[in-house]
């Protein structure tokens, strides 16, 4: 699918292409403008267009095996699909062309835009050609310009990094020429020219620049730096955070993450105003006002067990209440307010620190006493506003007193507004999901956000549960919890921890803050065992209360409240249950959780969020991730399934201060051999083949085991991954060391990693991507890649967040910020597609500030390089030549065994159909029996398997061409 | 370092003969100059011999330096040689060093009286016409960044000379350009573009871009002065244009009247208040000419040049994800950093932008060497980064200097490919001595197929000759 995004972006080339008549600079902006302007427009009844669609639009880019579980789910997509095309194709070429002269912002573009004239016009040509070959892409292309107006170079931005998304791996194979027109594409990058925006007098007292396609630009030297970064990650997303200016960009979901917390459009204006350097452009008013005109209005409220819709805008309710679903659920009405109960409303702790940017004095600058002591000044001002009328003194002072001991989020007593009042209306709890549903975007267009008053909910038992006593919070996870409990009650939403930072521990505190039941659901069964002992670590939990539902471990708790750990597919698990099961399963399902912990979400299929979701009853949702980095449908749904992403943590910021490993990360250059190069290029080489070969580069097996020896002797844990099976197998038997893949069994698993964890003669460990995830191997601190996932940004992500946690230094050793204490290898066979897939790979880490050191000639630099050197394998040209016989005699179905996860509980099942299918004959493989005797067996055997798979794909092929039927008819 | 710098005073000065130098002695703005631009150990060695009677014995000079430090004597007294300062004379059977007589007497007036003549210290223009430093700074950034612009291709007109000296001849900075070998002309279209040349005066420090500029000036001046008169005459204007310019850096700011310069200077005066080094104020009836930061450059030696230049250009921040920061307003700015950098955004005082594998491969290609593209970088740090090192990240400079050797992974040799031989024992015969010749690019024994570099192909078309005869084919 990501052919499809590659040719959009070019067709958004060639739309300033065909505008080249207009001055060079803004012809690209300008079309979008005018669309953006459509949709500003108030009045303009809202056609589908809005951000929800956008981002499936985003998505359909995504996730053919996500997207397969529920046919109606699939459906659903292909619905927001169609008339996507439809749009796209009716409106496009009219709309194209300027009908509308612009504002000022544009008119006056003229002066900075004379460099860029020379450049452009070569520029626009190309693209325009490009999709001219691709015939029919212009009907698609004006798809996504028609759908990027809510968001205004959103589009843009993610064109470009959208490349890097992962997703099927067949695909990737086959768009071979589209990987040559992504190389191609870096020069289509469209060039903004946004000099002729107004900068304000003082500009160089102010650390950022808004610009009107809503990037914004972060000076970190700036000495508002802190409190600036503070705010914008509340309300955009960050693009790259390297060490001197950041990037964000302003999105329709951040502004609603923004809102969310309680930050109000007026205050995002006028912080952000505060900030810029340069005026507001007008463009970015209109947008934030639209973004968060409907969001964060209003919210669905538990509280005494009771349901309400409350929001500070009568109005709003009012207009909700014409409507006939939610006219229907909603309580008689009380006498009062216009038929609401009205309350005081409370302020956010959370939203008022960030909008106390207001108050910094921004011109005491380049003085950083002067920086700190405003800093300093605002929290006592803060204080004094709480402390007005309608407050009593004493809970004024208590709360002080609190605030010394406890971190913010633990503050129960909050503030009332004295200048804002709540309204609000009771709905029947039977009727809650469709009121809920009737408020999304697609229909009423108020979605709710949900809060749980949890303290003054009686009729669920509470949770004895409290953090021990010597439990430590770090800045960054107590800044994650204010956000969450920022007023009191319990938000949902999503929290981004880089991996090794503390994930869990801020799942833990959230469910001891709350003490009601909670249900935490993990993505496999290892990780399930590790939730149980962080419960049981961090808080002083009994033994009873937690229990685990996995296929091989059947617990409920006896008490009336309890944490039970399961995983996603336990609870999605629609066949046949074990009579345990099934009753375990009726408690889940009978029960009203408090709350409900996401862990890894970003790798939960849509389909199964909505199930899982639709079964599980919660009253507040936590997602937690490491990289909301697959910016697909699965974004777009987490917003509005669990929550906005509440926090998301700056990774060098981090490392910076000590939380996480300070990882050096190399590209190690391994060329191939002349053999291996030759068969690479022959024609008739399979694609499985050839990544086989690239894999299997001699060169590649020496440098990975040079580093495994290096490493080694250094006293160092290492991890090897390798995607590929095949591969992994060899290597590892090759180097004599343990393995893990899919096809281990979980108590072999659990016996690896624990040799691995505790004895020191297992120093090295090879792992298939069923280590990607939730493997929690903390004493790890080398890690080397020799095979990954094609172009996944995110598993690259993931896998580099497997050495992240910090280690304790060594006995002897002072540990010193500035010191590499983890490594991370890619090995990559010159010349081949890997060299452009690691790039891609590589774009996530190099946008948060990570840096890779390339290794051209890693094996002459030791000097171990030449035939036999340094006691490696495969060091005289026969050896290589075996290898290389190997390979091409092992039939294709051997090379492409794929990675079947044994784990029952695992999610990467969940794509395939039958989560009970076996890898046949690993015994033989494992025993290293596997000879030509057994060679017709398991050949046979796979075989069938692969028919199986050929099955599967077939019952997968229908959907994809009612998709693409749909999509070109 | 100047006198590394392949354009300099020092490399200028290198350039000229015997006859051309002596008539650069004598005046008096050169040699101070000259004695400017020299290695600090070379000007100390100058002088020590300024007052001297002329001659100092090798022995002596020899024992000025340690033993340690004999080689970096010795470098010091090359240089001084090659640039006809000190000459190896026989002094009562021994050998000694002898300094320039001309050279020395200029140097000692200097040192005694100051630069100023007669001529210099006449009318000043009322204090209330002198212009600020930054006025200064802005016309000689307009008139320089103008041309930049220009060979870049930003704008299809050079600067305008200054209005206020309108009867004067301009510069023809185009054919200037062209002829100095940083544009080139399309035979077909007859417009000019940049040369590879072009791209590395781009990225060159001011004080290279001057001198590259000021030689080929004088060399046409030398050129045009040879058309009207005879050689002699030649060498003499070339050395009193010279020393003019480099009073017009040295005078310390004073503002020269116009019209009361001689008619030649007038001439060469308008030329450089067109480029900039000048800048032309009328006040009292009269147009002063105010040298601006730039002449200071041109006779600064190249090192406080350097300094001052980098203090205030600094304005580039290069991030370790490849992106591009440059704090500037200005079109030339842009315009170099286009050279190698893809241009993302621009903002009102901001230019974003990313170094990507086609931007560096595009500026590779074009014959910048990644060394200029980082030593770019380098100089002209924002002072926020300046003070980290490495200022540019090592990632980016290590991945710049890749990809240049990528480009060098593939070579291409012209090379003659020889098939279809009478018989195995002719191809192995013919093989074998392409083997010998060291010319062999290729052979494919199965299908009896050679490739030989082309410029062999004479010598391989003999031996296959005599081969036939002989194998009787």
């Amino acid at each position: 699918m990501s052919g499809g995004t590659k040719v959009r972006l070019k067709v958004g080339g060639s739309g300033s292409g065909a505008a080249a008549g207009q001055p060079p600079g803004g012809s690209g902006g300008r079309r979008r403008k005018q669309d953006d302007d459509e949709d500003y427009e108030p009045g303009l009844e809202d056609d589908g267009d809005d951000v929800i669609v956008i981002s499936d639009d985003e998505g359909l880019g995504g996730d053919e095996d996500f997207v397969v579980d529920g046919e109606d789910e699939d459906d659903e997509f292909d619905v927001y699909d169609s008339e996507e095309e439809e749009e796209g194709a009716g409106g496009g070429r009219a709309r194209s062309a300027p009908a509308r002269q612009r504002g000022p912002t544009r008119g006056a573009g003229a002066p900075g835009s004379k460099a860029g004239a020379s450049s452009k016009p070569a520029k626009a040509a190309k693209p325009a050609s490009k999709a001219g070959q691709r015939g029919g892409g212009g009907g698609r292309g004006r798809g996504r310009a028609k759908s990027a107006p809510a968001l205004p170079a959103v589009g843009r931005r993610r064109s470009r990094t959208e490349f890097g998304e992962d997703e099927d791996l067949e695909e990737e194979w086959i768009s071979d020429d589209e990987g040559e027109a992504y190389r191609l594409g870096a020069g289509d990058e469209e060039f903004r020219d946004f000099s002729s925006l107004q900068l304000k007098p003082d500009h160089f007292n102010r650390p950022l620049w808004v610009c009107p396609d809503a990037r914004v630009f972060l000076e970190t030297f700036s000495p508002v730096y802190k409190q600036a970064y503070d705010f914008l990650i509340a309300i955009a997303e960050p693009v790259s955070r390297p060490e001197w200016i950041h990037e964000y960009q302003l999105t329709p979901h951040s502004l609603y993450a923004a809102v969310s917390i309680g930050l109000e459009c007026e205050t995002i204006l006028a912080v952000l105003n505060r900030l810029s350097k340069n005026v507001l452009p007008a463009d970015i008013r209109r947008f934030v006002r639209a973004c968060t005109q409907n969001y964060g209005k209003v919210k669905l409220v538990l509280q005494q067990n009771r349901f309400f819709v409350e929001s500070p805008h009568p109005d709003i309710l009012r207009q909700l209440l014409r409507d006939t679903v939610i006219k229907d659920a909603a309580m008689k009405p009380n006498e009062g307010a216009g038929g609401f109960r009205v309350e005081a409303a409370r302020r956010d702790r959370a939203a008022a620190s960030l909008a106390q940017i207001e108050e910094i004095d921004l011109a005491a600058e380049d003085d950083d006493s002067g920086g700190a002591g405003a800093a300093a000044a605002a929290p006592t001002q803060q204080q004094q506003q709480q402390q007005g009328p309608g407050q009593p003194p004493a809970a004024g002072s208590q709360q002080q007193q609190g605030q010394q001991q406890q971190p913010a989020y633990m503050l129960d007593a909050v503030e009332e507004d004295p200048d804002r009042e709540l309204h609000s209306f009771e709905v029947e709890p039977a009727k809650v999901e469709k009121v809920k549903e009737r408020c999304l975007p697609d229909a009423l267009n108020y979605p709710m956000l949900e809060e749980y008053d949890f303290k003054h909910d009686t009729h669920n038992p509470d949770l004895a549960i409290d953090l021990k006593p010597n439990v430590q919070h770090r800045p960054y996870q107590d800044k994650s919890l204010s956000k969450m409990f920022g007023n009191g009650r319990a938000r949902s939403g999503i929290i981004v921890l880089p991996c090794g930072a503390g994930k869990s521990l801020v799942g833990v505190s959230a469910a001891a803050r709350i003490k009601k039941s909670c249900l935490c659901l993990c993505t496999n069964g290892v990780s399930v065992d590790q939730w149980k002992y962080q419960f049981e670590m961090w808080t002083n939990i009994q033994k009873g209360q937690v229990c685990r539902f996995t296929s091989q471990t059947r617990e409920w708790f006896e008490s009336p409240a309890g944490v039970c750990i399961t995983t996603y597919t336990m609870v999605a698990f629609s066949g046949r249950r074990s009579a345990e099961g099934e009753r375990i399963m009726r408690e889940i399902m009978s029960r009203e959780w408090g709350l409900i912990l996401l862990d890894e979400v970003h790798v939960v299929p849509a389909a199964m969020f909505r199930r899982v979701l639709g079964i599980v009853k919660a009253h507040c949702k936590l997602g937690l991730t490491a990289t909301l980095v697959r910016e697909d449908s699965l974004i777009g749904d987490l917003n509005f399934l669990i929550g906005p992403k509440l926090y998301e943590a700056n990774w060098l910021d981090l490392t910076r201060g000590g939380h996480i490993a300070n990882v050096q990360c190399a590209e190690v250059w391994c060329p191939m051999t002349r053999e291996f190069a030759r068969e690479y290029m022959r024609p008739t080489a399979s694609q499985t083949q050839k990544q086989l070969l690239y894999v299997m580069n001699p060169a590649k097996l020496r440098a990975c085991q040079f580093l495994v020896q290096y490493h080694e002797q250094r006293g160092d844990k290492v991890i090897v991954f390798s995607d590929n099976i095949y591969a992994l197998r060899h290597y590892a038997i090759a180097m004599k060391k343990p393995f893990i893949y899919g096809g281990t069994g979980h108590q072999e698993r659990t016996r690896i990693l624990h040799a691995f964890k505790h004895n020191p003669q297992v120093n090295t460990v090879f792992l298939s991507k069923v280590g990607d995830n939730s493997l929690d191997i903390p004493e790890a601190n080398v890690l080397i890649q020799i095979s990954s996932h094609a172009g996944s940004r995110r598993q690259e992500a993931q896998r580099l967040g497997r050495i992240l946690r910090k280690k304790k230094a060594k006995p002897g050793q002072a540990a010193s910020a500035e010191e590499y204490d983890a490594f991370f290898y890619t090995l990559v066979t010159l010349d081949t597609q890997e060299v452009y897939f690691t790039a891609k790979r590589q774009q996530f880490l190099i946008d948060q500030g990570y840096s890779y050191k390339v290794i051209p000639s890693l094996l002459e630099a030791a000097g171990v390089d030449g035939p036999g050197g340094g006691g490696l394998l495969l060091g005289t040209r026969e050896e290589q030549l075996d290898v290389l016989a190997s390979i091409l005699a092992a039939s294709d179905a051997d090379l492409a065994e794929e990675d079947e996860a044994e784990d029952k509980d695992d999610v990467a099942n969940l794509k395939k159909k039958a989560p009970t299918k076996r890898v046949l004959g690993n015994m033989a493989a494992l025993s290293g029996a596997q000879g030509i005797s057994y060679m017709e067996y398991s050949t046979q055997q796979r075989g069938g398997q692969a028919g199986g798979r050929g099955r599967g794909g077939s019952a997968r092929q229908p959907g994809k061409l009612a998709k693409m039927a749909r999509r070109f008819g | 370092m100047s006198s590394h710098q392949a354009n300099s005073l020092v490399a200028f000065v290198t350039g000229l003969t015997g006859g051309q130098l002596e008539q650069l002695f004598v005046q008096p703005y050169c040699v101070v100059a000259i004695l400017r631009s020299l290695q600090p150990l070379s000007r100390h060695v100058l002088l020590r011999f300024t007052a001297t009677s002329g001659s100092i014995s090798a022995a002596l000079v020899s024992s000025w330096a340690r033993a340690e430090g004999d080689s970096k004597l010795g470098a010091a007294l090359a240089e001084l040689q090659k640039l006809h300062l000190l000459a190896q004379v026989a002094q009562g059977g021994q050998a000694a060093w002898a300094v320039n007589a001309s050279f020395q007497a200029q140097l000692r007036h200097a040192i005694c009286s100051g630069l100023l003549t007669e001529q210099d210290s006449g009318a000043l223009p009322p204090a209330a016409a002198l212009p600020s430093a930054a006025e200064l700074n802005a016309y000689a950034r307009q008139q320089w960044d103008g041309l930049l612009l220009y060979l870049v291709g930003g704008s299809s007109q050079p600067p305008g000379p200054p209005p206020e000296l309108r009867g004067a001849a301009p510069v023809d900075i185009p054919s200037l350009l062209a002829r100095a070998g940083l544009m080139l002309k399309d035979e077909y279209t007859l417009t000019q573009s940049i040369s590879q040349s072009g791209f590395q005066f781009l990225l060159a420090d001011l004080y290279s871009q001057l001198w590259s500029a000021v030689r080929q000036y004088l060399a046409d001046l030398q050129a045009a002065a040879g058309e009207a008169g005879g050689a002699g005459t030649a060498g003499a204007d070339l050395a009193v244009a010279v020393n003019f310019l480099l009073r017009l850096g040295l005078q310390a700011g004073r503002p020269m009247c116009y019209s009361r310069l001689a008619e030649s200077e007038r001439v060469i005066a308008a030329h450089m208040a067109h480029l900039g080094l000048l800048m032309p104020l009328p006040a009292g009836g009269e147009v002063w000419l105010h040298p601006t930061r730039m002449a200071a450059v041109l006779a600064g030696g190249g090192r406080a040049g350097e300094a001052a230049a980098a203090a205030e250009d600094g304005f580039v921040i290069v991030e370790s994800n490849f992106r591009v920061y440059a704090y500037t307003t200005s079109a030339v700015q842009a315009a170099i950093l286009r050279v190698f950098v893809r241009c993302d955004a621009l903002l009102p005082n901001l230019f974003v932008g990313t170094i990507t594998r086609d931007s560096a491969v595009a500026a590779l290609e074009a014959g910048i060497t990644a060394d200029q593209i980082v030593g770019f970088l380098r100089q002209h740090a924002h002072p926020r980064v300046a003070a980290k090192t490495p200022i540019v990240p090592a990632v980016v400079a290590d991945q710049v200097r890749l990809w240049q050797q990528e480009l060098r992974r593939l070579r291409s040799n012209a090379a003659t490919l020889y098939g279809r031989f009478e018989g195995p024992a002719l191809y192995a015969s013919a093989a074998e001595h392409a083997q010998r010749l060291g010319a062999l690019l290729y052979r494919d024994d199965e299908r009896q197929v050679l490739a030989v570099q082309s410029a062999f192909h004479d010598a391989m078309r003999v031996h296959i000759k005599t081969q036939k005869a002989a194998l009787g084919l």
